[in-house]
């Protein structure tokens, strides 16, 4: 049991710190790509105002909440390992 | 200089490669010919090539009975894997079912005349020289000697952790241009300010002396 306890506690700090560096990267990225975009549209109004709207849109979106994979695939991983070692 | 860094290089490619050579699952066509236990008294460095005492057959120290499974290669050759869970351990297996693997490795016990042929799946190496034995992770029959196993785990496994390296990278990229490149530029403007006040602070008293 203390095998298992181990496991879940390495398992979830390892994905948490993976899950907090992508969530970082994306807003990054999103951060650039509205950066970018409100040049293209002609530079028209204040830019920090337009890149905040965007920012709030995306958190209100669906794809921030694609990075719960970093939990997900791993626990599909896992149960296949599981599976496949011991009952196939 | 250059060797050192060559040499260098080498040994990690060297530990970086046998470290998945070890790990990944590998497959044997082989002929199981029995199956024993033994017990084994483990003790320096090559301890780490067995299981932990929490993930073995037994707990407490290093001494504990470890089953065998021995077979022939359809060159002739013989080859022995351990059998032990790994339990919740390194590397991640997961394996619980020693025991039901023994029972399916004497199932597939088969003579030399009549040779029914099985893929073992196995992780880690054989060493006559360090006693290190391949732990067994499944047994499956197959047609014949002949049989190849495409190993599509491995390539799966390689290719998703070629995957993240380079998301790695990018993130690491990605932190460098917005962030670091930034801060450095800022760090340039103040001393660039900083050396032009100085001299012109320089001209000035210059200007002093010209007079």
């Amino acid at each position: 049991m203390f095998g298992f306890l181990r496991f879940l506690v390495i398992g979830l700090v390892v994905l948490t710190g993976l899950y907090g560096l992508l969530w970082i990267y994306v807003r990054s990225l999103t951060r650039e790509r509205l950066e970018n975009k409100w040049v293209e549209e002609g530079s028209i109004g204040d830019r920090d105002v337009y890149v905040e709207e965007g920012m709030r849109s995306y958190e209100q979106s669906f794809r921030p909440k694609l990075l719960l994979l970093v939990y997900i695939l791993p626990l599909i991983a896992f149960l296949a390992i599981f599976y496949v070692t011991n009952f196939m | 200089m250059r060797y050192v860094k060559w040499t260098f290089i080498a040994l990690i490619l060297l530990f970086v490669g046998g470290f998945f050579h070890y790990t990944l699952p590998q497959h044997d066509i082989v002929r199981i010919v029995n199956t024993y236990e033994e017990r084994q008294d483990l003790s320096g460095w090559t301890t780490m090539f067995w299981q932990a005492p929490d993930n073995g057959s037994t707990t407490g120290d290093q001494t504990r009975d470890v089953q065998f499974i021995q077979a022939v290669r359809p060159n002739g050759k013989s080859i022995v894997y351990r059998n032990e869970d790994t339990g919740w351990g390194w590397p991640p297996y997961f394996k619980f079912d020693t025991a039901n693997l023994y029972t399916e490795a004497n199932d597939a016990i088969s003579t030399k005349a009549a040779p029914e042929w099985v893929s073992v799946t196995h992780y880690g190496w054989r060493s006559e020289l360090l006693s290190i034995f391949p732990n067994a992770m499944g047994i499956k029959p197959v047609e014949g000697p002949e049989a190849k196993i495409f190993p599509w785990v491995n390539i799966v496994i390689l290719v998703g952790l070629a995957l993240f390296l380079v998301t790695l990278y990018r993130i690491f990229q990605q932190f460098r241009q917005r962030t670091i490149d930034p801060i450095v530029e800022d760090v340039e403007d103040v001393l660039e300010a900083a050396d032009q006040k100085k001299d012109s602070a320089v001209d000035k008293v210059k200007g002093w002396f010209r007079k």
